[in-house]
């Protein structure tokens, strides 16, 4: 084999002979059809899909993402994808069904489940979902975690309960982007996650293909307050990130991992993936995008301008990281990958910083937007359309189709 | 169900099952070297199309909605390998091998296509045997268009790499 050429020629005249051996396939293409519509059938039958005018679809924002220049001086990684690598500028989030009917929607602040509200005590709104797999989660007790996927009957998570039988707190709840995992962390010795308190939590992950649950033992995260010991991302192969000092990869044939530098122990805020391994870390000040090796270091990373709360996502398409900035009269921040810049002053109507944000697709992220919140009284809650390029956000009046879902009994 | 479209393209799901099936499956037979999975993954791909087929009627380019939910369906399947949802029976009902004689007795460079990671071995077909261009290659596996190239080098780096052991070995 002398050069490259012949072995590109090599592999075309090898791979188009044995396509060609290739007979022909045996597909029911009958049985797609009748199995799809017996799919559909039972679906409606658990969901109830309306157009009721009176119903907003909530936490939809419109970000008409522009395209920017790229920029030199993204730093690649000695091994593994560079955040500006798992960047695509295509809408590629080509998804293989639409899961709108099944993603239950909130109104004015508040989410109804079954035609019935939800209460919410906390202002952290628990809606996690990735391609059809949805959990509903809560900061209070009797909001009891669900999850359905497919359309499937909403079936409770699995979570520990303490001596006396009471489930423990869930935080941290998140699905791979496959939708086939669903991970989330159960706190031990309840405190409200304020600065510098104590945090022991174990973390839980969930097969939905098996129903296999594991757990980690318990990890002690002392003085570190919120960032300890928080769940922010499951990816595909059930690999867990806990942020905290140090961060944590829980892989997924069961290692426990703690993330080095240098042979120093790093401070993760969040993890994102997309399939890409990249996790954030904080780095003085500044929050900071690496890649994760197979052996638990980091990679060449990029210096992303502020800090943030352990909360981000990535777009689906890996170009954006949508993530909410540590000061109430601040809040979301959205960074260009490919120049580890902003792409938008802050969002100026997005505070607290407990907001949700997801990406519905490359250019569409969901936010739901506190403008008013006490610890006692109701939280009024506002549908934002924002767009990140200019800052501009505007309440949604249009209205939505509204699903509702049934809680089991 | 529609009729076609006036551009040409599918216009109904059968009409696109009876014009892409078969080319779904050499790329499939390509990506899985095994003939049974390879009607698995195109049936899948169909199902599939079908649960989309108003996003996949209205798609610029139907064929290239058939390979990007291929590749997902390929990949996402290959990632847990102790989950399948078929039931193992008995007596296996699948076909004889689609070719005579055994393409791996014949070719050297098949085995070691097969032994690829699935993302480089998803790039080379796409690439050599789709002769996709880059930017399809792409948005097909929903990865950067750097991504796409590196991988590819790595693919044939593996496979030069395994043709001088071959070499080596004879």
């Amino acid at each position: 084999m002398s050069t490259e050429t012949d072995l590109e020629r090599l592999l075309e005249a090898e791979l188009g002979g044995v396509a060609g051996q290739v007979g022909e396939p045996r597909v029911d293409t009958l049985g797609i059809v009748r199995q799809a519509r017996q799919d559909a059938s039972s679906r409606r039958g658990r969901y109830v899909l309306g157009a009721a005018a009176a119903v907003v679809a909530a936490v939809v924002a419109v970000a008409a993402l522009v395209a920017l220049p790229d920029r030199d001086g993204s730093v690649p990684p000695a091994a593994g994808p560079t955040a500006s690598e798992g960047a695509t500028d295509a809408d590629s989030a080509t998804d293989d069904a639409d899961h709108s009917d099944v993603v239950p929607y909130v109104w004015q602040g508040r989410l109804y489940v079954g035609g019935q509200e939800l209460r919410l005590y906390d202002p952290y709104l628990g809606l996690t979902w990735a391609r059809s797999t949805v959990v509903l989660h809560g900061g209070n007790a009797d909001v009891a975690p669900v999850w359905t996927r497919d359309g499937s009957e909403p079936q409770p998570l699995p979570v520990a309960t303490d001596d006396a039988g009471s489930p423990l707190y869930v935080g941290g709840v998140n699905v791979s982007p496959d939708g086939s995992t669903v991970a989330w962390t159960e706190q031990l010795d309840w405190v409200y996650r304020s600065a510098r308190e104590d945090v022991t939590v174990q973390v839980a992950r969930m097969d939905l293909d098996t129903g296999e649950v594991q757990r980690t033992a318990a990890l002690d995260y002392p003085g570190e307050g919120t960032p300890g010991g928080f769940l922010q991302a499951v990816w595909d192969d059930g690999t867990v990130v806990i942020t905290g000092t140090p961060l944590r990869v829980w892989r997924a044939d069961g290692r426990l991992q703690e993330v080095t530098s240098g042979g120093e122990p790093v401070t993760g805020r969040s993890g994102v993936s997309l399939g890409e391994p990249l996790v954030e870390i904080q780095t003085d000040g500044a929050a900071t995008l690496a890649s994760l090796r197979p052996n638990g270091t980091v990679g060449g990373s990029m210096v992303l301008p502020e800090t943030s709360l352990p909360w981000g996502a990535l777009s689906p398409g890996g170009r954006w990281y949508a993530r909410v900035w540590r000061n109430d009269d601040e809040g979301l921040l959205v960074s260009d990958l490919r120049t580890g810049e902003d792409v938008a002053p802050t969002l100026p109507e997005a505070r607290g910083d407990w907001v949700p944000v997801a990406w519905a697709s490359e250019t569409e992220l969901l936010v739901l937007d506190v403008k008013d919140w006490t610890w006692t009284e109701t939280r009024v809650f506002s549908e934002q359309r924002c767009d990140v390029s200019t800052g501009v956000c505007e309440e949604v009046e249009e209205d939505f189709p509204r699903a509702t879902v049934q809680l089991p009994d | 169900m529609t009729d076609r479209g006036s551009d040409g393209r599918p216009g109904s799901f059968e009409e696109l099952v009876a014009a892409r099936s078969a080319a779904l499956y050499r790329t499939a037979y390509l990506l899985t070297g095994h003939a049974g999975d390879a009607e698995d993954l195109v049936q899948t791909t169909l199902e599939k199309l079908w649960g989309a087929w108003r996003k996949v009627a209205r798609a610029d380019s139907p064929d290239a909605y058939a390979r990007r939910v291929m590749m997902n369906a390929f990949l996402s399947g290959r990632r847990r390998p102790g989950v399948r949802r078929e039931r193992l029976v008995e007596s296996p009902p699948d076909l004889p091998a689609p070719t005579g004689t055994s393409a791996d007795d014949r070719l050297t460079l098949w085995p070691a296509v097969l032994a690829l990671p699935e993302r480089q071995r998803a790039v080379v077909v796409l690439r050599f045997y789709g002769q996709l261009t880059e930017a399809e290659i792409a948005e097909a596996l929903g990865m950067a268009r750097g991504t796409v190239k590196s991988t590819s080098s790595a693919a044939l780096r593996n496979l030069r790499s395994a043709l001088e052991q071959q070499e080596g070995e004879r």
